[in-house]
C-alpha cells in the first residue's frame, strides 16, 4: 500500500496545485477521492503551498476561470479511451493474457457492494484438538466480530509448500548456502478440510506434487490447511530458491520480463541471489562472483557470516574508495570503519508507546505499527525539543521547557536547511538521542547525446538520507548521507539502524552494456550477489534495501536488490516483510517476501504467497515467528488459479511459518464483506470488515494450525484504524455508516471491550456527523493514541480534535482546535502537523507553528510560537 | 481496490486496457493541455496521440509508479514544444509580436482567444500550471527556467490576458 500511498500523496500534490491554480473539474476528481485524499509524508503539497503563496486570490480566481473555460472542450473521438486501447491493441506485436482477466476483475470491482464487517481476535486458547468443531460460527453471517486466537506455539508444520520455502529460514543468520538448499525440506502440505471435520496434514515432496488445493470445504468454517502454492505442477522446489550469482542472470531475467510475456510464469516461489559477494570492479562472471563468495564467507552461518557481510559490504560501499579496495576481505577492518565514525549518541529504544510502558518518559512518540521499530515522520520529539521537519527542506529544532510553572514554554532554538543541489522533496525524520536523520527524495536531471549529436534529457530519483549530529541543538552539523537510486518507498528504524527502501527501475536494453541494471548505493553498483530474483516477475521494478547505521551514517552497512519491488512493507522486531500484489490470476495473489535483520546486516529469509489483497500493512504481524495475514478475496476458493465467477468478497487469515509455509488459513470470514482494518495482539486477531453494519468477529489464534471464530458482534459503521487502548480495550476509529445503503455519515470512534475474547462489545460510542472524511485516518502517524495519558487526537479537515476516554461517561471530547481560526489553515493538515504530548502540554506542532496547551486547564491555549 | 500504482505495474508488463484506464483518468487534460499550448486542434490531436504511443511503448521505464500523470505531461510538453519549435522561428515571433487579437472589445473575448494570444512560452508555462497541476518548481525544472521567471511570466501572462478581458487588473 505504499504505492498507493505515494500514489495518493501525488494526488494530494496535485490536487493542492490544482486548488492553487484554482481549478474547477479536474482530471484528479476521476480519481477515489480517498485515494488522493490519503496522503502521507508527501511534502509536495507543501512546497507547492510555498511556492504559490505569491499568487494573489485574483491570480488564481483567474486561473480558475481559464480551466473552468476549458473544460468545455472535449477531446475527439479518436483520443478516447476506447479509441486509444483500440489503436494499441493493433499495434501491439504480442497478445498478453491478464488482460481479459483484469478487464472482468474491473468489471466485478465495480458491482461490488459496500460490505461491512468486523473481526475482533480475543485471547483464550482452544486446544488444537478441539478446535475444529468450534470454528463454523461466523463464516456465513454477514455481521459480528470475529475474534481469532493465535497460537503461540511455535510447532510448525513439516516441510511447507512449493511457492515458499527455505530450510534455513528459521535461523536467524541464515546463510546463502543454507537457503539455497531449499529443495530438500520443501514439501507439499496439503490438507483438505470438509465441513470442519477434519483437519489432514500430509506432507509430500513437492516434486510429485500431490493434489494441490483440494480445498473442498467452502460453504461452512474452513479451517483448512492447504497450500495455495503447490497447484503449479510445473513448479519444484528447486524453484524456490535458486541462487544465481551474475548481472547476467539478472539481465536474463529483466529481458525476460521487458520483451517477453512475463505473465505466463509460474506462480509462487522466489530465486534467490544471494551471497556475501564482493565483486571485483563490478566486472563479474560467475565464476569470480561465487569463488569471491565463498572465500569471503567461507559459507559460515551464523555471526560470522553476518560479520564479514557487514565488512565487506561496509567497504564496499565506503565512500572511501581505498578502504573499499584494500580492505574488503577484512571483517575487522569493516568494524573499524564504524567505531571510527562514531558520533555520541544515546541509543533508546522504547520509541514507542513510551509513555504507555511508562520508562519515566513522560512524552509521546510517533504512532507505529510494531513496538521497538521507529518510524519516520514530519514532527519528532525526545521529550526537551521538538523536531519540526519542513517541505522547503528545512528542519526546526524547538525548544519546551517544561520546567514548574513554565508550562512548557516553547522557543525556535535553530532551523537548519538541508544543502543539496538536487530538487528535493523532503520525506521523513527520525530522531534518536543527538541524531537527527532525514531523509529526502532527490530528482536529477542531465543531458545525454543522441548519435545525431542531439540532446536528451535523462533523469533519476535518488534516496537521500541526511544525518546530522545534533549534541548542539543550536549548531546541527552534518555527519554525513549516504545515496541511494530510486524514488523512496519507506524506512524504519531499529536500534542504530535505519533501514530505507527506494523504488529504481532498470533500463533494460538489447543486451546487458546496453542496460542499466544495478541501482547505485553510494555511487556504487549493487553487486549481482545481493539480488533475489522472485520466481514470478511481473515488473522489472527493483525495491532497494539497505540499512545505514546513523553512528557511521557516511556508509551503507547492507544492502539487496529485491526484483519486482514493493507495494508495502511490514518491518517486525526482527524482519522485514515486502509485499507485492501480483494480477496474473483472478484473484490477486499476494506475495510476501522475507528478510531478516539484524544489527544492519540483511539477509533472505524465505518467500510465500497468500490469496487476495492486504487492507494495509496492519493486515500483517508476526508473532512467535509466525506471520498472521488478512486478506479480502474474491469467490469461494483460495486457490489463486481457480478462475473466479462469483465475484463475492471473502476473507481470510493466514498463519505462515518461520519460513513462510503455510500453517493454517481461516477462509470464508464474513463473506460480502471487506477488511477494513486488523490488529493483532499477541495470541489474537481483530479484524474489522464492513457492509453496511460491522460485524466485530472474535476469532481464536491460540494454534496457529488452527485459528478459530469464537464469536460477532454487529455494530454499525467500521473503524478504519484500530488502536490498543489499555487492558482490555480496543479503540476503532472510522466511520458511521447507514446500515441500509452503506453510506458513511459521520465520524465514528468506538471503544471495545476485549476481555473476554468470546464476548467482544461495543462499550462506548461517539459520533461526530458530517464528518464523512478524516484525512488522519489514513495516516496513523497522525494519530495520537495514548491509553497512559488518556488523549486521543487526530486531525480532520482544519481542526484538530481531541478526546478522552471514561469508563462511565465513555468518550469525553476534551478540544477541537480548528486552525482556521489562528489563520493557519493551510498550513496544517494530517500530513504535516501532529498532536503531541510533553509532560503536562499538548502541542500541535506543524510546519510553521507550535501551539501550546494546558492539560491541566481545561487545555487552554498557553502559546502559539509561529515560525515563518 | 485498483488503484494507479498497479494499473501502472499492469501497463507495465503489456496490459492495454490497464493503460487505457491511466488514460482515462488525464486525457481530457491532457487534450486540452495541447489544444491550448498549440492551438491547433489538429496538431493538438497528433501531439496527444504520439505521446499516447510513445508512453506506451516506455511504460516499461517509467521512473515512479506515483507519477503517471506529470509522465505523461511531461512527455506531452515535449510533444508540443517540439512542435512549436518545428513550426519555425518566423511563426514563434509572429507569435510574440502579434498583439492581443483585434476583436471588437464589446464582442467579449472569450479567456481561451485570450490565451492564444500568450506567447508559446507562456502558453506552456500557463498549460502546465493549469492542466498538469505541475508547481511552479515543476515547471521551471521542465523548461529549465527559473523558478521566480515561472512565477513572474504567469503573473504576467495573467495580467496580459485579463487586460484583454476586459482590463480588471490593474497594476
Amino acid at each position: 500500500m505504499n504505492d498507493d500511498k505515494n500514489q495518493a500523496a501525488n494526488n494530494v500534490a496535485k490536487q493542492d496545485k490544482e486548488l492553487a491554480a484554482g481549478s474547477g473539474e479536474s482530471m484528479q476528481k476521476n480519481i477515489d477521492r480517498s485515494m488522493s485524499k490519503n496522503m502521507d509524508n508527501n511534502k509536495n503539497s507543501n512546497i507547492d503551498k510555498n511556492n504559490d503563496k505569491s499568487s494573489d486570490s485574483t491570480e488564481k480566481d483567474f486561473l480558475r476561470e481559464i480551466k473552468e473555460d476549458a473544460q468545455q472542450i472535449t477531446p475527439p473521438e479518436s483520443l478516447s479511451p476506447e479509441a486509444v486501447e483500440q489503436m494499441l491493441r493493433k499495434t501491439q506485436q504480442t497478445g498478453r493474457r491478464g488482460i481479459s482477466r483484469l478487464a472482468l476483475r474491473l468489471g466485478s470491482l465495480a458491482a461490488v457492494f459496500v460490505l461491512a464487517f468486523a473481526v475482533v481476535g480475543l485471547t483464550g486458547r482452544i486446544s488444537r484438538n478441539s478446535s475444529l468443531q468450534s470454528g463454523g460460527t461466523a463464516q456465513t453471517e454477514t455481521d459480528g466480530i470475529v475474534t481469532v486466537l493465535l497460537d503461540e506455539d511455535e510447532n510448525i508444520i513439516d516441510g511447507g509448500y512449493a511457492g515458499a520455502a527455505a530450510s534455513g529460514g528459521a535461523s536467524d543468520n541464515a546463510s546463502v548456502s543454507e537457503n539455497v538448499n531449499v529443495s530438500e525440506d520443501a514439501s507439499a502440505d496439503e490438507a483438505v478440510g470438509t465441513d470442519g471435520d477434519a483437519v489432514v496434514n500430509e506432507n509430500a515432496d513437492t516434486d510429485a506434487v500431490a493434489v494441490a488445493n483440494e480445498n473442498a470445504d467452502t460453504d461452512a468454517v474452513a479451517v483448512v490447511n492447504e497450500d495455495d502454492g503447490t497447484d503449479e505442477s510445473e513448479l519444484t522446489a528447486e524453484d524456490t530458491f535458486t541462487y544465481a550469482s551474475s548481472y547476467e542472470e539478472i539481465y536474463d531475467a529483466l529481458y525476460e520480463i521487458s520483451y517477453r510475456n512475463s505473465v505466463a510464469r509460474a506462480l509462487g516461489g522466489i530465486m534467490m541471489i544471494d551471497g556475501d559477494m564482493m565483486i571485483e570492479d563490478a566486472e563479474v562472471t560467475d565464476g569470480s562472483a561465487s569463488t569471491s563468495g565463498s572465500s569471503d564467507s567461507g559459507s559460515v552461518s551464523g555471526d560470522a557470516s553476518a560479520n564479514s557481510s557487514t565488512a565487506s559490504s561496509e567497504a564496499y560501499f565506503s565512500s572511501d574508495a581505498s578502504a573499499a579496495a584494500t580492505d574488503s576481505a577484512d571483517s575487522a577492518t569493516g568494524e573499524d570503519i564504524v567505531e571510527e565514525a562514531e558520533i555520541d549518541y544515546a541509543a533508546e529504544d522504547d520509541d514507542t508507546d513510551a509513555a504507555v510502558s511508562g520508562d519515566g518518559a513522560d512524552y509521546s512518540t510517533t504512532n507505529v505499527q510494531e513496538y521497538g521499530v521507529d518510524e519516520g515522520d514530519v514532527v519528532k520529539t525526545d521529550g526537551s525539543y521538538i523536531y519540526i521537519l519542513r517541505a522547503d527542506g528545512e528542519f526546526l529544532i524547538v525548544s519546551v521547557d517544561s520546567e514548574n510553572e513554565n508550562n512548557g514554554e516553547t522557543a525556535l532554538v535553530s532551523r537548519t536547511s538541508l544543502e543539496s543541489g538536487n530538487e528535493l522533496t523532503v520525506k521523513e525524520m527520525y530522531v534518536d538521542g543527538d541524531v537527527l536523520s532525514i531523509i529526502t527524495r532527490e530528482y536529477v536531471t542531465s543531458l545525454v547525446e543522441n548519435e545525431d549529436g542531439t540532446y536528451y534529457t535523462t533523469s533519476a530519483n535518488l534516496t537521500v538520507l541526511y544525518t546530522y549530529d545534533i549534541s548542539d541543538r543550536e549548531e546541527p552539523v552534518l555527519a554525513g548521507t549516504v545515496t541511494q537510486s530510486g524514488y523512496y518507498s519507506d524506512s524504519r528504524k531499529a536500534g542504530n539502524y535505519i533501514y530505507l527502501f527506494s523504488t529504481w527501475y532498470p533500463s533494460v536494453g538489447d543486451t546487458l552494456d546496453d542496460s542499466t541494471i544495478s541501482p547505485l548505493l553510494n555511487g556504487k553498483k549493487a553487486d549481482a550477489g545481493s539480488y533475489y530474483l522472485p520466481e514470478t516477475l511481473t515488473s522489472t521494478e527493483c525495491l532497494v534495501i539497505s540499512s545505514v547505521d546513523v553512528t557511521a551514517p557516511s556508509a551503507f552497512v547492507d544492502n539487496k536488490v529485491l526484483v519486482s519491488g514493493g507495494d508495502d512493507f511490514y518491518v517486525s522486531q526482527e524482519n522485514i516483510y515486502i509485499v507485492n500484489e501480483n494480477y496474473e490470476h483472478s484473484n490477486t495473489v499476494t506475495e510476501i517476501t522475507k528478510f531478516h535483520y539484524e544489527d544492519g546486516k540483511i539477509t533472505g529469509i524465505a518467500a510465500g504467497s497468500v490469496t487476495g489483497y492486504l487492507n494495509d500493512s496492519f493486515s500483517l504481524n508476526e508473532y512467535d515467528g509466525n506471520l498472521r495475514v488478512v486478506t479480502t478475496y474474491y469467490g469461494d476458493n483460495l486457490s489463486p488459479t481457480a478462475n473466479v465467477t462469483d465475484w463475492t468478497e471473502h476473507n481470510a487469515l493466514y498463519i505462515l511459518s518461520e519460513s513462510m509455509t503455510q500453517l493454517s488459513v481461516l477462509s470464508d470470514l464474513a463473506e460480502g464483506e471487506t477488511v477494513r482494518s486488523a490488529r493483532f495482539l499477541g495470541d489474537t486477531g481483530y479484524f474489522v470488515t464492513f457492509r453496511q453494519t460491522d460485524p466485530l468477529f472474535s476469532v481464536d489464534l491460540s494454534d496457529p494450525e488452527n485459528p478459530q471464530v469464537l464469536g460477532e458482534l454487529k455494530i454499525s459503521g467500521f473503524s478504519s484504524y484500530l488502536h490498543f487502548y489499555g487492558d482490555g480495550l480496543l479503540l476503532g476509529l472510522g466511520y458511521e455508516a447507514d446500515e441500509d445503503t452503506g453510506t458513511t455519515t459521520g465520524l465514528k470512534l468506538s471503544m471495545f471491550d476485549i476481555s473476554d475474547p468470546s464476548n467482544v462489545t461495543e462499550v462506548a460510542k461517539y459520533v461526530i456527523d458530517g464528518i464523512t472524511w478524516c484525512s488522519s485516518l489514513n495516516n496513523y502517524k497522525s494519530i495520537l493514541a495514548d491509553a497512559g495519558k488518556n488523549l486521543i487526537g487526530f486531525y480532520c479537515e482544519d481542526r484538530y480534535f481531541l478526546f478522552s476516554y471514561d469508563e462511565e461517561e465513555g468518550f469525553v471530547q476534551e478540544m477541537i482546535y480548528d486552525f482556521y481560526a489562528d489563520r493557519l489553515s493551510g498550513e496544517a493538515d494530517s500530513d504535516t502537523m501532529r498532536g503531541l504530548y510533553i509532560s503536562d502540554t499538548l502541542y500541535l506542532a506543524g510546519s510553521s507553528f507550535v501551539i501550546s496547551f494546558d492539560m491541566d486547564d481545561s487545555f487552554t491555549k498557553t502559546q502559539v510560537l509561529t515560525m515563518e | 481496490m485498483i488503484q494507479n500504482a498497479k494499473l501502472i505495474r499492469q501497463a507495465q508488463s503489456g496490459d492495454v486496457h490497464a493503460f487505457a484506464l491511466l488514460y482515462k483518468q488525464i486525457y481530457k487534460d491532457l487534450y486540452r493541455f495541447a489544444l491550448y499550448t498549440l492551438r491547433h486542434e489538429q496538431d493538438a490531436e497528433d501531439a496527444v496521440s504520439e505521446t499516447v504511443t510513445d508512453a506506451f511503448a516506455q511504460i516499461g521505464s517509467l521512473r515512479e509508479t506515483e507519477a503517471f500523470s506529470a509522465w505523461m505531461f511531461r512527455i506531452l510538453s515535449n510533444k508540443c514544444a517540439r512542435r512549436i519549435r518545428s513550426r519555425s522561428n518566423f511563426q514563434e515571433e509572429l507569435d510574440e509580436s502579434i498583439p492581443a487579437p483585434q476583436k471588437d472589445l464589446e464582442a467579449q473575448m472569450d479567456t481561451r482567444s485570450a490565451f492564444e494570444s500568450l506567447s508559446s512560452q507562456d502558453r506552456l508555462i500557463l498549460s502546465l500550471n493549469l492542466f498538469a497541476g505541475y508547481s511552479s518548481q515543476e515547471i521551471s525544472d521542465t523548461l529549465g527556467m527559473n523558478p521566480n521567471t515561472v512565477r513572474s511570466r504567469q503573473s504576467r501572462a495573467l495580467k496580459k490576458m485579463q487586460q484583454m478581458l476586459g482590463g480588471q487588473c490593474d497594476e
